[in-house]
């Protein structure tokens, strides 16, 4: 907490960030530690590089919450790129040795090589349809484990939180990329740390019935409306 | 309707968190959000049952979204309906129910239109958590006019199956044959219930569909008894039915489906007969088993002027006579249709009983002389539900039947082949009642006893039933027995032990026995122990009988033994030859036999057989013999010698230890439950003996441990005894978890041991690290689960710990708590969550130094035994140390992942968040905010009042 407090005085935590620091070293001080730097990276304002490093961090913290509430990964570690480009080595080697192709052109009965670039093919594609899943699986199951109440929302709703979350997930990944380096964006990624810090404050430290109170308040607008 | 907008930001709000959502559909009233939110998905998939993989349980979630449906169904039935009609299948109940619930709030002719969608789930766990909700969905749709609907839910919900197929069970040697018995879907208890309710409503608006449909599922219920007769192999039995169709005593415990499903059927026949005559007649006699016979004649009896053409066809084919299932019916059929018939027609019965009995089956068990009387019985029977047409009969009719009324008189219960009385069978030769015995005087009673009349096949109704009567008589009145009891030598052994156990339970319960009687007591059972043990009796019908003297001897022995113990009306000193005389043969019983011992006639360990086994029970009382003798005045003198005052015993103690001798480890069992009282007659002869009492030779190794599990599992720890027995103390902390774990006990010997030792230790009679032998090698050894027993008994014996004791208490935890930290806690679970049980009241220890032990064990484990304990004690701590009582709290909400116990920690919880919130401490005030809404989230709302009048600062908010 002293060291947490040092940190505020010099990148000015608000006080929710302050509470989202605060949750996190209580499932984890390593993870708190990772959303720390990420932050500090963030306040360099001499480093040109500190949002997609900054960005970096985010997503490396993202990928170890799982770890941290015992939730066993596996589709959350594989990704696609990876994937395409040992294919495509597959297909580059295919094209050189296999005598199905010649000139540019796919011809005769297929032989070894074709036969395992198909297989290989027909890998990818069976590992694509089930990633996905699986993934949503495993992000379903960690934040049932962060929640820790025992109580399931419908696959719907969890549904949505998986998307949100894997939209803040790519965000940051492509930050990390570069792929957006314009500081007009500086709002912007702000918004998404809100987003993320939001996300997770709501399972970690639920104010259940602040929102009540307002779902009393949309019920009466519905009630009103009908 | 709600607008989009609004729809999508309720939808940001509940899928936050499964409370949320709860919380929006459990106070949605209005059914107009019913379209807009079907259209964003919901009401379409219910959550299916969880399978716990490690308790293998089953949860069936709450659907919020099914509570709407049922609440607004009467507001929009229709939709309501479609919907449900759309939704995925589930195996969910509670969704069931709330579906059926929305049922009965539609109107009937729109509820009737998801039957099948309902039949469906009957066959899923559904119907036997909420059968009632089926039922009233079956007279909702019945009173509406709805019969299709509400006879196709009928047939489904109450129709009968085997769910067991017959097993074979082998109990000590004895196959016993499980038959499986047809059974309903859901509670007997609900089943009756609900026919009860619905049998009217079915019968007034579907009428004879309604009878068609309980015969249906009658017949399937009656094909699922067949069963093969071992006597018959050819022939195939189905059930019968109750004594009586009608509603008779005799009926009590007749309360399976089945005979619920044949009142059921007899009372909707009752209310259809005087609409549909002999239309229902047709029905139910239409069906082939026997039941269905029976409930004919029953109509016909009660309804005899509906087709009496019909009732005398029946009455004159001797078919009808021969079912003896159809007895009880046909008895009242005859009595009163008899007359009906033409002489001819009556000729039939009367030829019938002319005819006789089929001796054959008889021979075997009979003399001729007996099978005659049978015979004439049998004939006497037949007649007396006749006999007030027999004057019109030729002569001989007559004259037979005044013979035979001479000679039996009265019949009770007549309409009853056999008529079950105040809980003791009695058949066609009634022993007598209660209230006549009561009436005789003592040699009345004698001369009847000595009179009684049996057969093997009497044997059991007649001699034990009297037994008991005897024993309920003597019990009230003791001493007019007492007085009297050597005038009951000669008779039959259970009515010996029926006397003999009233007097001893007088004597327990205090009644007032006198003690000069006990001479005429003991002679008779001076009289009883010389006779010879193995005579040959009479054995019962079903063998269960005493064949011998037993079981009286047994008695005896009880009676001896109590006879000694009690302070009141105890043997009189000057009995001292005559008593032993009676008990020493007893200490020579062969009971427990090696068959006994080896479990082939019963399953007693050997504890419970020593004192349910003649010898045992004569050992124990050798014991209070002893115990007795230095009671009395006269023996006080001899107490200073011990058993040398008393050689009989000492010879029969010293015999009994040789376990070349005695093998009996029911015997040896004994030695260890009185190890102590065997201390306090004699410790210098328990000290020269106490080798043979755990003897260490290897082939004697199952007497040391009988002897050893007896004493640890039945005495009190007691320092005295510890001294003497200190080496086999030590070898059982060698021999610690070594027990055989097949065996069922209801304490593990190792626990017992434990417990021994915390007490040594509480009495400092051993430390934690000397003797090495004792603690140092126990904690070596022993189980987390047995070291948690150390940690609970402290616990449980605090209220007796003064001052000097605590801090030995105190030593003892941190020292364990720092060997599981050096051993980086694995493997102390089960001790260090005991510490709970230190919080009993009065706590004793401070309070701060509990705070923090507890807080250790709970970071740990987030769990402590005693939890309600705990908590209480919390609140009572909550002004003074704010902050760590909801720490304290909140790891444990932390560990209460199932959220079962919040309930019953409510109200201490409440007092530890609201001092908190209050107070001026910030960190307790805010971990208090946070804990109240994470115990929102868990969906306790109850805690939502604790925020009121909080301020809804952000800060706040986060803390």
């Amino acid at each position: 907490m002293e060291q947490v407090e040092k940190i505020n005085i010099q990148i000015q935590l608000s006080s929710k960030q302050l509470a989202f620091i605060n949750a996190l070293e209580d499932k984890s001080p390593e993870l708190a530690k990772m959303y720390l730097g990420s932050l500090y990276v963030m306040n360099q304002n001499e480093n040109p590089d500190r949002y997609a490093q900054a960005a970096h961090s985010i997503r490396e913290f993202i990928n170890a919450i799982p770890k941290i509430v015992q939730v066993p990964i596996e589709a959350l570690n594989e990704d696609m790129g990876s994937k395409v480009n040992d294919l495509q080595n597959e297909w580059n080697k295919t094209c050189q040795n296999s005598d199905c192709y010649k000139n540019n052109e796919w011809e005769g009965k297929i032989d070894s090589h074709l036969r395992k670039l198909l297989k290989n093919i027909f890998d990818f594609f069976d590992w694509k349809n089930k990633h996905r899943p699986k993934r949503k699986k495993e992000i379903i199951s960690t934040f049932r484990e962060l929640d820790g109440s025992n109580r399931q929302l419908p696959e719907k709703l969890e549904e949505i939180n998986v998307n949100k979350w894997m939209m803040i997930r790519d965000y940051f990944i492509g930050i990390a990329h570069h792929k957006t380096i314009d500081p007009s964006y500086i709002l912007e990624f702000n918004n998404w740390l809100a987003e993320l810090e939001n996300f997770l404050l709501d399972i970690l430290i639920p104010r259940t019935f602040n929102d009540f109170e307002i779902i009393d308040k949309i019920i009466e607008e519905g009630d009103k409306s009908a | 309707m709600p607008n989009p907008d609004i729809i999508n930001q309720a939808i940001e709000q509940v899928k936050k968190r499964a409370a949320n959502y709860q919380y929006f559909f459990d106070n949605l009233k209005s059914s107009e959000w019913l379209i807009p939110l079907y259209n964003e998905g919901f009401f379409r998939i219910p959550p299916e049952p969880l399978f716990d993989k490690d308790s293998k349980g089953v949860s069936y979630p709450f659907w919020p979204e099914s509570r709407y449906l049922s609440r607004i169904a009467s507001k929009s039935p229709k939709q309501v309906l479609d919907i449900i009609l759309k939704m995925e299948n589930t195996r969910n109940i509670r969704v069931h129910h709330d579906l059926i619930d929305s049922a009965l709030f539609m109107p009937p002719d729109i509820s009737a239109q998801m039957i099948d969608k309902v039949v469906s789930w009957i066959d899923a766990p559904s119907v036997r958590w909420y059968p009632e909700g089926y039922g009233k969905l079956v007279g909702y749709l019945a009173r509406g006019n709805q019969i299709e609907a509400a006879l196709k839910l009928t047939r489904s919900l109450f129709e009968l199956s085997i769910v067991e197929e017959a097993k074979k069970v082998v109990i000590n040697k004895t196959t016993i044959i499980h038959e499986p018995k047809p059974e309903s879907k859901f509670d007997d208890f609900w089943y009756k219930e609900i026919l009860e309710k619905v049998e009217p409503i079915l019968a007034e608006k579907a009428g004879m569909e309604s009878l068609t449909l309980f015969c249906g599922i009658l017949g399937n219920a009656v094909k699922l008894t067949e069963r093969k007769i071992d006597e018959a192999p050819e022939e195939l039995y189905y059930y019968s039915g109750p004594p009586a169709i009608e509603d008779h005593e005799q009926n009590n415990y007749h309360d399976d489906p089945i005979d619920i499903l044949i009142f059921t059927l007899r009372k909707i026949a009752e209310e259809l007969i005087e609409k549909y005559g002999i239309e229902v007649l047709k029905e139910i006699e239409n069906h082939e088993f026997t039941i269905f016979k029976r409930i004919g004649f029953h109509l016909r009896w009660k309804w005899h002027d509906v087709d009496l053409i019909g009732t005398r066809k029946i009455l004159s084919d001797v078919e009808t006579f021969i079912n003896k299932d159809l007895y009880h019916e046909r008895y009242h059929l005859l009595q009163i249709c008899f007359g009906e018939l033409k002489p001819d027609e009556q000729d039939v019965y009367l030829k019938y009983i002319d005819k006789g009995i089929d001796k054959e089956p008889y021979k075997r068990f009979y003399n001729i002389q007996e099978i005659e009387k049978e015979e004439r019985y049998w004939k006497y029977k037949q007649f007396y539900s006749i006999q007030e047409y027999i004057d019109n009969r030729p002569e001989l009719w007559k004259k037979t039947f005044q013979e035979l009324n001479s000679e039996f008189g009265e019949i009770k219960n007549p309409d009853f082949l056999r008529y079950i009385e105040s809980g003791v069978w009695s058949g066609y030769r009634v022993p007598k009642s209660r209230e006549q015995l009561t009436k005789m005087s003592i040699d009345e009673l004698i001369a009847f006893l000595k009179d009684i009349e049996v057969s093997d096949d009497t044997y059991d109704d007649v001699i034990e039933g009297t037994g008991v009567i005897l024993k309920e008589l003597t019990l009230a009145n003791p001493n007019k027995f007492a007085a009297e009891s050597e005038h009951f030598k000669e008779l039959q052994p259970p009515l010996v032990s029926g006397l003999l156990d009233g007097i001893q339970q007088a004597i327990k319960n205090s009644s007032g026995f006198d003690t000069q009687f006990w001479k005429p007591v003991l002679n008779l059972c001076k009289w009883v122990v010389d006779q010879p043990r193995d005579v040959h009796l009479r054995k019962g019908r079903y063998g269960k009988l005493d064949p011998n003297w037993g079981w009286t001897r047994q008695t005896i022995a009880s009676l001896l033994e109590e006879g000694f113990k009690t302070e009141i009306s105890y043997i009189p000193y000057e009995y001292r030859e005559l008593a032993w005389n009676v008990l020493y043969p007893l200490t020579e019983d062969p009971d427990p036999t090696v068959e006994r011992e080896s479990g082939e006639t019963t399953s007693f360990d050997p504890a419970t057989l020593a004192i349910n086994s003649i010898r045992g029970i004569a050992m124990h009382a050798v014991l209070y013999y002893a115990l007795w003798i230095n009671k009395h005045p006269n023996g006080e003198s001899e107490l200073s010698r011990g058993l040398d005052s008393m050689p009989e015993v000492k010879k029969v103690l010293e015999k009994h230890l040789n376990p070349d001798k005695d093998f009996s480890l029911a015997i040896r069992s004994f030695y260890g439950v009185m190890f102590p009282w065997l201390v306090q007659i004699d410790e210098e002869w328990v000290t020269q003996h106490i080798y043979k009492f755990f003897p260490h030779e290897q082939a004697y190794s199952k007497f040391r441990d009988t002897a050893w599990e007896s004493f640890i599992m039945f005495t009190k720890p007691d320092p005295k005894i510890f001294k003497l027995m200190k080496e086999e103390y030590a070898y059982r902390v060698e021999c610690i978890e070594k027990w055989s774990e097949e065996k069922t006990r209801f304490a593990h010997p190792d626990e017992r041991l434990a417990i021994h030792l915390m007490w040594f230790y509480w009495d400092s009679e051993i430390e934690l690290d000397e003797p090495k032998e004792f603690l140092p090698r126990f904690y070596e050894k022993a189980s987390d689960t047995i070291c948690g027993h150390t940690i609970k008994f402290i616990g449980n014996n605090l209220k007796y710990a003064n001052g000097n004791i605590l801090p030995r208490l105190m030593d003892l935890w941190n020292k364990r708590i720092t060997h599981a930290e050096s051993a980086k806690y694995e493997g102390f679970e089960k001790e260090l969550t005991s510490f709970g049980n230190w919080f009993v009241p009065p706590v004793k220890f401070d309070d701060r130094w509990m705070i923090e032990q507890l807080k250790k064990v709970l970071k740990l484990y987030k769990k402590v035994e005693m939890d309600h304990i705990v908590i209480k004690w919390l609140s009572t701590k909550s002004e003074e140390y704010p902050s760590e009582t909801v720490c304290c709290l909140t790891l444990m909400i932390e560990g209460n992942k199932e959220g079962w116990n919040i309930h019953r920690w409510k109200d201490d919880m409440m007092k530890i968040l609201s001092t908190a919130i209050k107070n001026a401490d910030a960190n307790a005030h805010d971990s208090a905010i946070i804990l109240v809404h994470r115990l929102g989230s868990l969906g306790n709302l109850e805690f939502r009042d604790l925020l009121k009048n909080q301020q809804k600062d952000e800060n706040v908010d986060y803390c």
